[in-house]
């Protein structure tokens, strides 16, 4: 093909170009309010993290706050409540992983091996429940639930000869309580994507399984996670990500079932981000520890993914 | 299979179903203790404690909550909140998603990107705090509503539902004369009542449980929400029980748990209520999503 009629294909694709948007123009109407929505609210804050180099002030702007480069990043690296908010964090999130996650795949398998009926959807209906209840409400019960004198946990515990504890209010018990609370609350609604996972395996597999004569551990090992692999590799990495931030204990359970006795173990970074930057307006510093931990989840979830690829043959990117 | 199997599998059967049980009743065991320890009379709950039914059965609590002007005004705000969010949400996220389902737009795949990044990425708690100073969105009842018009998930949500509806019914429509607004709204939306009802349940919830917002950017008392007053409830029974149990027996911190167990009834029950019906549909969206993911 000669160089001029290429160029008369181009221009007939951009004119095309052109009809195409004139004859969609109501469909870019269509798209408008939800990307000015888009633009301003959540393109703009990313632009906004500009101000972690800044020593920024609200009332000066992002124009008129002075650069002081990495100023605020060493500033947080040398603050030892940093480290403290990332231990929490890490042993938090660390604990909720190491338990709630297989749990809710074993959670699954169990609900699983049954037929459907209404004993299933019972269960099922009940175990999601706490899922759409906020964590201020949680947070009241589970306050009322431990209470010293008149908690039903202590009232348990002293029927069986334990003595009874201020749960609450002691700082070594904040790591368990909220593992398990975190736990209670999402268990059940966890299990949703495994059991679709689970829903998809092909019978018939387990019926040739059956005809080889393989006893329930074999067919549990050998067919069905297997096939749930691929979906449990996949939500583990969206897991690991947000290691260093609030997916698994989201910032809600920290911040409801906190008080002021126990802020050595229950304070996290997102916790110490408000704390700083709300708290004690320092917004610069604030900035720079969240600029820092979404880079550090990013690099963490992209690793993962490569990491998955090469070993096994699937990412979830 | 043999006798000794058989029976295996039913004990298997039987344990299995017994550690189902005990898993019910932990998870419903909280919302039953709140439920009686809001009918407990607050004097009588001191004395005995209350743990399987209610100590001195009385509606005082109740009365006491739907009395309280301020429980009643928070009451309303969340109810407008809500109603609102999802009107805004549905209009934002609704009319993008249908824009994007049609692959003949031109530059449909960027959009979709620019759509699907602040997914994975946002500007975090700070700018964001920052940019609503700036917009005079403190104090404003728009701080509630404006930022949460678009949910790139439940965007991808309905697109794939109105990929379903088939292409000849609106080109049908175009034929006789229609324009798009007509085709969307008097054939996309009425085949489309079970995707909106999903996402308006969605958007609803949230907007009904959300409770950090309120308190970075609203201090006018009358702009509270449900969920604001509760925490505060919370809190200061917290402290007087604290007070409390150090000796210092105040009446208002005996009444207090009662009826803050009472408050936390009401703030549930619209969810609790809505709950069962919706069900199924929260988890069919779940299942789609994951399944696009």
């Amino acid at each position: 093909m000669d160089k001029i009629s290429m160029r008369k294909k181009e221009v007939s694709g951009v004119r095309y170009t052109f009809k195409e948007i004139r004859r969609h123009r109501m469909f870019y109407l269509f798209l408008l309010p939800a990307a000015v929505v888009c633009i301003i609210f959540f393109y703009r804050p990313m632009v906004g993290l500009i101000m972690a180099f800044q020593d920024y002030k609200i009332s000066k702007g992002m124009f008129g706050s002075p650069i002081v480069g990495l100023k605020y990043f060493k500033e947080f690296l040398q603050n030892p409540f940093f480290y403290l908010a990332l231990r929490n964090t890490l042993v938090i999130n660390g604990l909720n992983i190491a338990i709630g996650f297989p749990l809710s795949i074993i959670f699954a398998l169990v609900l699983n091996s049954f037929e459907t009926g209404p004993f299933k959807k019972v269960t099922q209906t009940i175990s999601y429940l706490p899922h759409f209840i906020s964590w201020v409400v949680v947070a009241g019960l589970a306050y009322k639930l431990l209470d010293k004198e008149s908690g039903a946990i202590n009232l348990l515990f002293a029927a069986v000869g334990a003595n009874k504890a201020p749960f609450m209010r002691q700082p070594e018990s904040f790591w368990p309580i909220i593992t398990v609370v975190s736990i209670w609350k999402e268990l059940g609604w966890n299990t949703i994507i495994f059991l679709a996972a689970l829903s998809s395996i092909d019978p018939e597999l387990y019926e040739a399984a059956i005809i080889d004569g393989a006893t329930t551990s074999q067919k549990l090992f050998y067919i069905t996670l297997p096939s749930i692999a691929p979906v449990i590799g996949i939500m583990f990495i969206f897991t690991i990500g947000s290691l260093f931030s609030s997916g698994n204990v989201s910032f809600d359970a920290i911040f409801n079932m906190r008080n002021a006795l126990v802020s050595d173990t229950a304070n996290t970074i997102d916790y110490f981000i408000y704390q700083e930057g709300v708290g004690k307006n320092r917004i610069s510093f604030a900035a720079a520890i969240g600029f820092a931990q979404s880079i550090v989840s990013f690099v963490i979830v992209m690793g993962a993914n490569s990491i998955s690829k090469k070993v096994r043959g699937y990412g979830a990117f | 299979m043999n006798v000794k199997d058989k029976r295996g599998s039913m004990i298997y059967g039987i344990s299995i179903r017994c550690i189902l049980i005990i898993i019910s009743i932990l998870m419903l065991y909280p919302f039953y203790y709140c439920i009686i320890y809001s009918f407990s009379n607050s004097k009588a709950a001191m004395v005995t404690n209350v743990v399987l039914w209610p100590a001195g059965f009385t509606f005082e609590n109740y009365s006491y909550v739907f009395v309280n002007g301020m429980v009643m005004n928070a009451f309303m705000v969340s109810v407008l909140r809500t109603v609102a969010g999802i009107a805004w949400a549905l209009f934002c996220t609704g009319l993008a998603a249908y824009a994007i389902s049609k692959k003949t737009l031109p530059f449909n795949r960027m959009i979709s990107i620019f759509f699907v990044v602040p997914m994975y990425i946002s500007g975090g708690l700070i700018p964001t705090y920052v940019l609503y100073h700036d917009l005079h969105l403190f104090n404003n009842f728009l701080v509630y509503i404006l930022p949460h018009g678009f949910w790139a998930f439940n965007m991808l949500l309905m697109r794939s539902y109105f990929d379903t509806i088939p292409p000849s019914l609106e080109e049908a429509a175009k034929i006789d004369g229609a324009g798009d607004f007509r085709v969307l709204f008097k054939i996309i939306v009425p085949l489309s009542m079970p995707i909106i009802a999903v996402i308006a349940m969605y958007v609803g919830v949230w907007h009904w449980n959300e409770w950090f917002e309120p308190l970075l950017y609203v201090t006018k008392q009358n702009l509270k929400p449900l969920q604001s007053i509760l925490q505060r409830i919370i809190m200061e029974t917290l402290g007087s029980v604290m007070e409390a149990q150090s000796g210092r027996v105040t009446e208002h911190a005996v009444s207090g748990t009662s009826i803050q167990m009472a408050t936390l009834v009401v703030s549930t029950v619209p969810i609790v209520l809505i709950y069962p019906f919706l069900q199924k549909y929260f988890i069919k969206g779940t299942m789609l999503g994951a399944v696009k993911a």
